[in-house]
């Protein structure tokens, strides 16, 4: 290559690190299908049939069909009316709170998550480091009818914190507070929430090399300029990453909702685990598949956004 | 680093307090308020518990709670779901696993992928297609909790998989296998003899997380009108909070305890794996690693 | 990543328009750190002339690191002061001194090219974005990475890294270089390679550096001068020959290079006699024995000789080649010597047979017997 000018020499260098990043990709996958085919490569995957079989079977088979299902009248006939009630009035409402939902909690959780992992990676000692992770892998693992029930004994209208705060005359129930509603959901689902981003931060933190701020430091650059041109940036693909994980793991949860609204609150899941459950539109067998076509729909867009973070990251990550 | 003498911690060069320099104040507050808000839940279940909504100190919920033939039967039928999944999900997992380190590595991360599908689709929307496509089929799968145990061993993917996976990538199959054969064992045995026993704590993981998940999963079970340990404590819920409430407490500590365990034991692997790699950010892997059994 | 290291040498020329500075001088005076009870640096004082290039070598824990970290502001002093080009920084946070530094490894900027990790230090300090690009652009030919700038760091190899890391720490035109073991994380013949890389570069920038190493090998050939240290003590500064062919501290003459220890008698003020080896010249320093008492006498490989002798008092324990010398270990009542010859001697000994020694240069230390 030779060198022209300043400009035109960024340019072409410019192309080029673009085709770089991303051909080591492309070319393997290329070249191992070439492979795969020419060689019999494929003997080598029989070992993985039964489980892509059983996983076919037993997932990809009804999510396909409710998708399908989703465009059939009671006749079997082919239509879009399933939508078209699926997307308005009640159901409609319903998804904008299941949005709304998973939108905050994920915001709240991600911010806190993020504060406490940044509070223990930079805590001095091993032990609170250490109880903080196990801790974190354990409530991450707490969900579903236990936990709503603990929060019934700790906010419901005759909980612990309830009464306390009753006593100093503050009774959240009589400034419109309920537990049941969307708010008191936000909350319960913090209690995973925030544990699993706390579990997804800090390897990252971690990972914020001492001698990036020692460089950063040595070429003049202070602590704001740091963290707005190295730890921010390094910092944003797994934040957002993992927002995006907690809006579809907020999104898609039933058993804690159901539990502590014993099915009434209006979010997307309660709403299809009714039509199941046999409240069934006259006229409409398949609306449920139009919801759950709906959710796969939301969980798409998320799982898409999460994909493209990933890439972008993956320009400056191995 | 040399030369730094007397302060292992900064001499790791990754993370420590050089790098964020977050002041005590603000730890405390933070990890102090956080805290609160995973105990206070914990304090009020145990009061609870052990008062109802009257005042006075007793172990009735308890004692009720556990003189209750349905408590007993429902958790049996949970038990017996939950054995059913660990033997099928390990039936299924431990020679796919291996085959894939051994045989086909470059797919590994395909199957991660797969395994991870799961979380994807909602677990309601599961259901509503298990209803819709296995609807027609005999009442031996359909009307019998096998179809349960049939569905969480693909629901507890996400869980299972990956740990089995770092298991399994902890050992060298491709040299145990070689050196087997050298020695001239068929490879039944020496995935019988060589690889099962080496693989134990990650089986040992599979066999908690799998188990955990089928006592605590709600959704699928209730929508399927299967009563089982957790659709029974909804129940009973609705009518005897204190009871329910007790039930609750117990189930966490229940899932609570072997949870500890599996995540001690993993994170203290991982830990090592990680200090050798070195890597720069491992956002997607960690993201990858989310063990959670919320739904 | 292909490795490009071997082909690329600094296009001489090019590489210094507009980089060449005024070295400054840099003074660390009285500089004392401390650990809790273990003392990192304990009234180091070390002074640079401008220009120069001062390697600090130690042993790991000497406190070389944390001297050169203390000189670039990232590392508090307990007591004592800096001067770089005459003016007291001790006060100074890193990002306020003129210094350009090298890390070990791992330390470009992950989320930005090589170019960008050049231009940040420019960046910070407010330039335009034409003249950071022109910069940049001039520092990486300088290190003969145009080709490469809009590499992220990962997709370089650690040679090439570093290579970058010295055009980024050379950009902002800083008045000292200061390199923290650049070296210690790459491969023999990349590091052989960068060594001699940084050494011209340094000529033609002419700026002061400093540069810390565990290895001698690396230090004497880099170095104007030397500070060898020990437990957060500078044992001696002199320039490479004088560290080597006479060193003033036992410490030294262990540390750097290969010393063999003989039991002879001090002859005068200019001689010592190992038995049966012969004299070896020496010079006399405050703690030499008086001529006529028992001495160690520290001899290097290269000044005995080795010679196949049917009576000789040495065993021939191993011999190995080295390409251009072979080296030659003997023994005797349990000690061993190690003689460094040219290869046409070869033939001389081998393995197993009886030898004896020849003195045949000067000794590098004579002490009392310990």
């Amino acid at each position: 290559m030779t060198v022209s000018s300043l400009g035109e020499d960024r340019e072409s260098e410019g192309g080029f690190g673009g085709n770089n990043t991303s051909e080591p990709i492309k070319g393997s996958a290329t070249r191992s299908v070439v492979r795969f085919l020419k060689y019999g490569n494929w003997r080598r995957f029989m070992g993985v049939l039964p489980f892509i079989v059983y996983l076919g079977i037993f997932l990809l088979i009804p999510a396909i069909s409710v998708v399908v299902d989703a465009f059939k009248g009671d006749n079997g006939n082919f239509t879009l009316s399933n939508f078209s009630i699926g997307f308005s009035g009640v159901y409609f409402e319903s998804f904008k709170n299941s949005i709304q939902l998973s939108l905050f909690s994920a915001v709240i959780s991600t911010v806190v998550g993020l504060l406490v992992a940044l509070a223990i990676v930079a805590s001095p000692g091993r032990t609170l480091r250490a109880v903080v992770t196990a801790g974190s892998g354990v409530f991450a693992n707490t969900g579903g009818v236990p936990l709503a029930f603990s929060f019934v004994a700790t906010l419901g209208n005759f909980g612990l914190v309830t009464e306390l705060l009753t006593k100093i005359g503050y009774n959240p129930y009589n400034h419109g507070f309920s537990l049941y509603s969307v708010l008191g959901l936000t909350i319960v689902y913090e209690y995973f929430l925030i544990p699993l981003m706390v579990l997804i931060m800090i390897p990252p933190i971690d990972a914020l090399r001492k001698e990036w701020v020692d460089a950063a430091a040595s070429l003049g650059a202070t602590r704001i300029q740091f963290w707005r041109y190295i730890g921010g940036p390094l910092l944003a693909p797994p934040l957002l990453a993992g927002f995006l994980v907690l809006f579809t793991d907020s999104f898609a949860a039933y058993a804690t909702a159901a539990a502590l609204t014993s099915g009434t609150i209006p979010i997307v899941p309660i709403q299809i685990g009714s039509l199941i459950s046999g409240n069934v539109l006259v006229g409409h067998a398949h609306l449920g598949n139009a919801l759950g076509a709906g959710m796969i729909g939301v969980v798409i867009i998320a799982a898409i956004m999460y994909g493209f973070v990933q890439r972008r990251a993956s320009r400056w990550l191995r | 680093m040399a030369s730094v003498i007397g302060v292992p911690a900064k001499s790791s060069g990754v993370g420590g307090s050089n790098v964020l320099r977050v002041g005590k104040v603000f730890r405390a507050v933070v990890l102090g308020a956080v805290g609160l808000f995973f105990i206070v839940p914990v304090i009020s279940s145990a009061r609870f518990s052990f008062t109802g909504s009257s005042a006075g100190f007793s172990f009735s919920a308890y004692s009720k709670l556990l003189s209750d033939p349905q408590f007993w039967s429902t958790l049996f039928l949970s038990v017996k779901i939950g054995v059913g999944t660990v033997t099928l999900s390990l039936a299924i997992l431990i020679p796919t696993t291996v085959w894939v380190h051994w045989k086909a590595p470059k797919i590994r991360r395909v199957m991660e992928a797969l395994s991870l599908l799961p979380l994807v689709i909602p677990s309601v929307v599961i259901t509503l297609g298990v209803i819709t496509s296995f609807g027609s089929l005999p009442n031996i799968i359909m009307g019998t909790p096998v179809i349960l145990a049939l569905e969480y061993v693909v629901l507890a993917l996400p869980y299972t998989y990956r740990t089995l996976d770092s298991g399994v990538q902890a050992l060298d199959i491709k040299t145990l296998v070689e050196a087997g054969q050298s020695l001239g064992a068929p490879f039944r045995k020496i995935l019988w003899w060589v690889l099962l026993p080496n693989l134990k704590s990650g089986v040992l993981g599979v066999v908690v997380l799998a188990f955990a998940f089928c006592l605590g999963e709600f959704a699928v079970a209730s929508l399927l009108s299967f009563t089982t340990f957790a659709v029974y404590l909804v129940q009973i819920g609705q009518t005897q909070a204190s009871e329910a409430i007790a039930f609750s407490l117990i189930a966490l500590l229940f899932t609570w305890i072997p949870l500890s365990i599996v995540t001690v034991v993993f994170s203290r692997r991982a830990g090592k794996k990680s200090r050798r790699g070195g890597g720069v950010l491992m956002s997607s892997q960690s993201v990858t690693e989310l063990v959670e059994l919320s739904e | 990543m292909m490795e490009m290291e071997s082909s690329k040498t600094v296009p001489a020329g090019v590489s210094v328009q507009g980089a060449k500075v005024q070295g400054v001088s840099v003074r660390l005076s009285k500089v004392t750190r401390t650990y809790g009870d273990v003392r990192a640096l304990s009234e180091l004082d070390l002074a640079a002339s401008p220009g120069e290039f001062v390697v600090m070598l130690g042993p790991s824990g000497c406190g070389k690191t944390t001297a050169l970290r203390a000189l670039a502001g990232l590392e508090q002093i307990d007591s004592g002061a800096v001067y770089i080009g005459g003016k007291d920084v001790s006060r100074l946070p890193a990002s306020k001194r003129s210094i350009g530094m090298v890390f070990q490894s791992y330390s470009l900027f992950p989320n930005m090219t090589s170019a960008a990790n050049v231009e940040f230090g420019l960046k910070v300090r407010g330039f335009s974005s034409a003249e950071r690009r022109k910069q940049a652009h001039e520092m990486l030919e300088m290190v003969g990475l145009i080709e490469q700038a809009d590499r992220f760091p990962h997709q370089m190899s650690g040679g090439q890294q570093q290579r970058v890391a010295l055009a980024r720490a050379l950009a902002i035109k800083p008045e000292v270089l200061l390199l923290d073991e650049p070296l210690s994380a790459l491969d023999a013949k990349v590091r052989a390679n960068l060594r001699e890389q940084i050494k011209q570069l340094q000529r033609e920038v002419g700026i002061t550096t400093f540069f810390v190493t565990h290895d001698q090998e690396e230090a004497l050939s880099l170095a104007d001068r030397v500070a060898v240290m020990n437990n957060g003590n500078l044992e001696q500064f002199g320039t490479p020959t004088e560290v080597y062919s006479s060193p003033e501290t036992d410490f030294v003459a262990s540390f750097v290079g290969t010393v063999n220890v003989f039991y002879g008698t001090v002859l005068d003020d200019k001689v010592a006699i190992v038995p049966n080896v012969g004299n070896f010249t020496y010079v006399r320093r405050t703690g030499t024995p008086a001529p006529g008492d028992r001495a160690e006498i520290l001899v290097r490989p290269e000044a005995i000789t080795v010679k196949g002798d049917l009576e000789g008092e040495y065993l021939v324990s191993d011999v190995t080649f080295l390409g251009s010398n072979v080296r030659i270990r003997v023994q005797k009542e349990g000690s061993t010597f190690t003689i460094i010859q040219g290869s046409s001697d070869i033939d001389i000994v081998a393995p197993g047979s009886r030898a004896s020694l020849d003195a045949k240069g000067s000794a590098i230390l004579v002490r009392s017997k310990l």
